[in-house]
């Protein structure tokens, strides 16, 4: 009797044992699924987020427990915006102008990366475009200026189709100046963004605003003509006043690269 | 994260196979097969060994488990398909199995590993990746969990030979190995797996003979490996890349030291910037030519495959295969498959410096 009694306690254990195991079992696998559906959707996130700010970005505020330190980042800026692009839209039908600005900022977006440049906004119909911000970049001034020059180049074609379509053609404001700027995620809990601030940035518009004053496309400052070599064929402007600056600001507009 | 296997762009080789009889004889009786890529980069002498034995260094100062991880995380990071189909492959034909594979491909769920090993998988992400400069904290952190010194050193070198393997199979853009990616998950490779494992591991090669000369005379970043078969692997490298002629050593000098600056590491720049002295450029010819990527001591086609050496650091694989590719019509297969190892290499050499120099 006494063994019936202890056969049965272990067959009831055992039953218990085997359940529970496999409710944790189950428990486990749905808890592998939720793990493997979560990061599936983090990395659909992070695809879709790096088209918002740089990668390198983006692996920083997800591997690390650690915010984004802002740092002193010594870059090249180049700022390109189109001329009488305001009176155009008043023009035109909405969806045209957004079909011309979108195909715009594709071909120039493409010349900019192929010179190492990182597109940081898009401010209206403004590119700011950055040389050195994220990586160490020796030759982030050259690579800025042939950026400059391709992109003339890049927009007489895309002016060639927008002729074909029956559009009016483009033509831009290039402003490129160096120096240090802080980058950072800036922003509130709601609202934040990778972002840069600094001086170079403001003098860039405003040797950008200079092109229409000069009537050319391309216009560096003296910081940057210092750090070119002879490749380049430069023609020195007049000095001028710009808009926060006490001195007047002396630019060269880019003619091309000499032939060898 | 890095791509994932089915996600990695991949175009056609950029550089044809080049059969050299007495070159496939050695190699079959090195491993028993020719794959392609030892018939890719047989027309150069150097580069062809170093592709042959590399990828099979044995690790002497940490466990083999770690090694194995290495050569998925750094295919995977540098988004080589070639590598990223054979790490994988081998790593289920040693038996590791899909579930650990795909967690650290993931880089998910490690909790199976313990602190030392994660850091190992971190270390390694990160020296692998192009941006940001492998940074030295995580060696110190490698060290504080109790890693020796020498075993650091080693694993570092390790990363840095897969990464060159990553670029020489990214740049030459080899065909991925078909067979041996079915093989682990066939019938046959399920029943033989063992045995087929056991193979694998016996072609394992570490450098039997010791590092000859006086140690000051050696490039600066083999010094830091003395003490471990690798420093004689990385010094034959070297030296077998610089004393070839294919390129002009000038050249060469200016490439490692394009990447010495962009990574921003003091250690090579300082070297590179010797070297370039002593092999006939003087202070302010090494200046220009590194500022403008152009030189009077180089032809066309040189300045072209030194422009070219800027875009190897940070790369996409279809831009950056398309470019070796036009480049290849441009000075010819010998000259380009030159500059794939010889910039492969010099990324590997200045990453490894950054860290240890």
């Amino acid at each position: 009797m006494g063994l019936v009694y202890f056969i049965l306690i272990g067959l009831v254990l055992a039953t218990v044992c085997t359940l529970l195991i496999l409710r944790l079992k189950k428990h486990n696998k749905k808890l592998v699924k939720l793990l493997e559906h979560t990061n599936e959707k983090l990395e659909r996130l992070q695809i879709h987020f790096g088209r918002f700010t740089p990668e390198e970005v983006i692996e920083h505020l997800t591997d690390s427990d650690s915010a984004y330190q802002p740092t002193m980042r010594s870059v090249t800026v180049l700022f390109a915006d189109l001329k009488g692009f305001t009176r155009m839209c008043d023009e035109m039908e909405p969806s045209d102008v957004v079909g011309i600005l979108n195909g715009y900022f594709r071909c120039m977006s493409q010349v900019l990366s192929k010179n190492h440049g990182q597109v940081t906004e898009l401010i209206g119909d403004g590119i700011l475009s950055l040389f050195g911000a994220l990586r160490n970049n020796p030759w982030q001034v050259q690579d800025a200026v042939m950026a400059a020059l391709e992109m003339r180049e890049a927009l007489e074609e895309y002016n060639k189709e927008l002729k074909d379509r029956g559009f009016p053609e483009l033509s831009f404001g290039i402003g490129i100046h160096k120096g240090r700027v802080l980058a950072g995620v800036m922003g509130n809990y709601e609202l934040s963004k990778f972002g840069v601030v600094g001086d170079p940035i403001n003098v860039a518009a405003r040797v950008e605003a200079l092109t229409r004053e000069h009537n050319t496309d391309i216009l560096i400052t003296d910081d940057i003509k210092n750090d070119l070599d002879d490749r380049f064929i430069l023609k020195k402007m007049p000095p001028l006043l710009v808009k926060g600056k006490s001195e007047p600001i002396t630019t060269y507009t880019v003619e091309g690269l000499k032939k060898k | 994260m890095g791509l994932l296997i089915n996600e990695i762009e991949w175009g056609d080789p950029t550089i044809s196979v080049f059969h050299d009889a007495e070159w496939e004889a050695e190699i079959k009786a090195d491993i028993g097969q020719i794959p392609d890529i030892h018939t890719r980069t047989s027309r150069s002498p150097w580069l062809r060994r170093t592709v042959l034995k590399w990828p099979r260094y044995e690790a002497q100062e940490f466990p083999t488990k770690l090694a194995d991880i290495c050569g998925l995380v750094a295919a995977q990071e540098n988004a080589c398909r070639y590598c990223y189909g054979v790490a994988k492959s081998w790593m289920r034909l040693w038996g590791y199995s899909e579930k650990m594979i795909k967690n650290i491909e993931h880089n998910v769920q490690l909790a199976d590993m313990n602190e030392k090993e994660r850091a190992f998988i971190r270390f390694c992400r990160n020296l692998s990746r192009s941006n940001p400069r492998p940074p030295k904290k995580d060696r110190e952190e490698l060290l504080r969990l109790g890693y020796s010194p020498m075993a650091v050193a080693e694993m570092a070198f390790v990363i840095v030979n897969h990464c060159f393997m990553n670029r020489v199979c990214t740049f030459i853009s080899a065909p991925p190995m078909a067979s041996l990616e079915r093989l682990p998950n066939s019938l046959l490779g399920k029943i033989f797996r063992p045995l087929i494992g056991k193979k694998l591991r016996s072609i394992g090669w570490t450098e039997s003979t010791n590092i000859e000369g006086d140690p000051e005379s050696f490039p600066g970043v083999v010094q830091k490996l003395i003490g471990l078969p690798a420093a004689k692997a990385m010094h034959d490298a070297l030296n077998g890349a610089l004393e070839s002629d294919t390129l002009s050593r000038k050249l060469k000098v200016l490439m490692f030291a394009v990447v010495a600056n962009t990574l921003n590491c003091e250690f090579c720049m300082a070297e590179t910037h010797d070297m370039a002295l002593n092999c006939g450029f003087s202070e302010e010819e090494f200046k220009t030519a590194l500022a403008t990527l152009s030189s009077s001591h180089l032809n066309e086609k040189e300045e072209s495959l030194l422009a070219w050496t800027r875009e190897t650091i940070h790369f996409q694989n279809a831009s950056i295969q398309s470019r070796v590719r036009e480049l290849t019509q441009e000075v010819g297969e010998p000259m380009m498959l030159e500059a794939i190892g010889v910039a492969s290499l010099a990324n590997s050499t200045v990453r490894l410096a950054v860290l240890l120099g």
